[in-house]
């Protein structure tokens, strides 16, 4: 009888298996793109399409909830309002990707590759205004990179002792956080020098050894932050509320 | 929370898939075909995808020559009538650039008379170079394969793919250009290569073309004796492979 019940459980894991990482080709990716339009986006949700060069693709409004996206060059995609949720886009190039208003809420964005030389571009960086970033992982240099009005709450960008060991760390240098909500994210060690955070809310954001050189911090909410040890010499700080006696000196 | 119905990718679909797209389809970005709803069709006679080389070799005055030659062909009037001569009166193009990464320069085109055939001249003189420096015809047609034909508005009677380049494929491709061209073949395309017999690789070029790049159904091989040469062999072989469908639709008696 227990022969039988494990049966059924190994059956069941593997149909379970094969149903979320169905592995799709890129032609069938474009053919259900072609046939898709606004009222009837295309449904990617939990396929596998990783490392598929889908560079230049139109994914406006499309399904890509928890889809595997490992590696796949989504270089110059429009992925406006797509519903990214729980997909891993670990290694993926995301140079010029608009995720304009798109949810990328719990995303697994390791490696991601926003560049395609070693000079950070302000013109390759993808653009991220509006979109739900709630509890992602990422680890991508974002420099100069438009999160206006994003909401980043418990977003996961803070340096570990892991990610320590290795070349990678989060740039949000230069970007654009204005209005962005970043309450309770994991901003540690991470580089927001000359970031424009002006109304953004920070509330309990740990933001411990961050480099905050120059940021405009103008109006921001700071309240309940971790700000030991971070940078805010030439920092504008004019309206910022809930800094208390933390902030170093230097900062305007 | 989403309220728009999603449709489901269709189980099997494929590189055959877009020969049975029924449906004319309208996307974003650089695959938007140039086609007003109210022209778009049920069926057209040609489906043809103009892939021209662009890699280093292809100089500003050679690239000129190259696009100059096929908006000439479109204003000949033996092209347009060919183009117009099948059962639908009607060709899509498109053309596509490719060198290290191939790109979609004119989308889709609808060519229905003369004035839209004239039109679309227009648009490839006007089309911005892609520069790079490597010729990848595999990239190329595993491009075409997989983000141009999928998107074809509607679908047709016959689709080629026009490949002309001056040089063998040199990005040393995981996947060869003779096994992308035997998917496309096998997905009922026609490949055929003009190739530009100039510069160092003249010798052997349209032998490789012969070997690895065309095939399909009445595939053939229609080589330029140099750059200048272009404008020519491309007017000679639109009029031979679309003449190839207004063949078989003529009356017998006719033939």
């Amino acid at each position: 009888m227990w022969r039988v019940l494990l049966l059924l459980v190994i059956m069941v894991l593997f149909s379970g298996a094969s149903a979320v990482d169905r592995r799709v080709s890129l032609g069938e990716v474009s053919t259900a793109l072609a046939r898709s339009s606004p009222a009837n986006p295309a449904n990617f949700e939990g396929l596998d399409l990783s490392y598929l060069d889908l560079s230049g693709l139109d994914f406006r409004r499309a399904n890509l909830r928890g889809a595997n996206l490992y590696g796949a060059d989504l270089s110059d995609c429009d992925l406006s309002h797509a519903d990214l949720s729980h997909a891993d886009l670990d290694h993926a190039l995301i140079i010029r990707t608009n995720f304009t208003g798109a949810d990328l809420s719990d995303v697994s964005m390791y490696a991601a590759v926003t560049t395609s030389s070693l000079q950070i571009s302000g013109r390759e960086a993808p653009i991220l205004a509006g979109a739900n970033l709630e509890g992602a992982r990422i680890v991508a240099r974002l420099s100069q990179a438009n999160l206006s009005g994003a909401n980043l709450k418990g977003v996961q960008m803070g340096a570990d002792r892991r990610l320590l060991r290795t070349n990678l760390f989060n740039d949000l240098s230069g970007s654009d956080l204005t209005a962005a909500d970043l309450s309770h994210a994991d901003l540690r060690e991470v580089r927001l020098a000359f970031a424009r955070l002006v109304g953004a809310k920070l509330l309990g954001a740990n933001l411990a050894h961050s480099d905050l050189f120059h940021a405009d911090l103008t109006a921001a909410d700071l309240t309940g932050a971790d700000l030991s040890d971070a940078n805010l010499a030439q920092a504008i700080l004019k309206d910022t509320r809930g800094l208390g006696s933390r902030v170093q000196s230097g900062a305007n | 929370m989403r309220t728009e119905e999603a449709r489901s990718i269709p189980r099997g679909a494929g590189l055959a898939a877009f020969i049975s797209i029924g449906s004319a389809v309208i996307v974003g970005c650089l695959l938007v075909p140039a086609v007003p709803a109210s022209a778009q069709r049920e069926m057209v006679d040609t489906a043809l995808v103009l892939a021209v080389d662009v890699s280093g070799s292809v100089t500003p005055e050679r690239f000129a020559l190259q696009m100059e030659g096929i908006a000439r062909a479109f204003e000949d009037a033996s092209v347009q009538r060919a183009v117009l001569s099948g059962p639908h009166r009607s060709t899509f193009v498109t053309l596509v650039e490719w060198s290290n990464r191939p790109a979609v320069s004119v989308p889709w085109t609808l060519i229905t008379d003369r004035e839209s055939a004239r039109a679309l001249a227009a648009r490839i003189r006007e089309a911005r170079r892609v520069d790079d420096q490597f010729t990848c015809m595999s990239a190329a047609l595993q491009m075409i394969a997989g983000k141009v034909l999928p998107f074809l508005p509607a679908p047709a009677v016959r689709t080629i793919i026009d490949v002309s380049g001056d040089g063998h494929d040199n990005c040393n491709p995981a996947k060869p250009v003779d096994a992308v061209r035997d998917e496309l073949v096998a997905a009922g395309v026609t490949i055929n290569g003009l190739p530009i017999l100039e510069g160092e690789e003249a010798d052997t070029l349209e032998g490789w073309y012969r070997n690895h790049v065309i095939g399909g159904q009445n595939a053939f091989l229609l080589p330029a004796s140099g750059f200048r040469d272009f404008g020519r062999a491309i007017r000679a072989k639109f009029v031979l492979e679309i003449s190839f469908l207004a063949r078989r639709f003529l009356p017998r008696s006719a033939n």
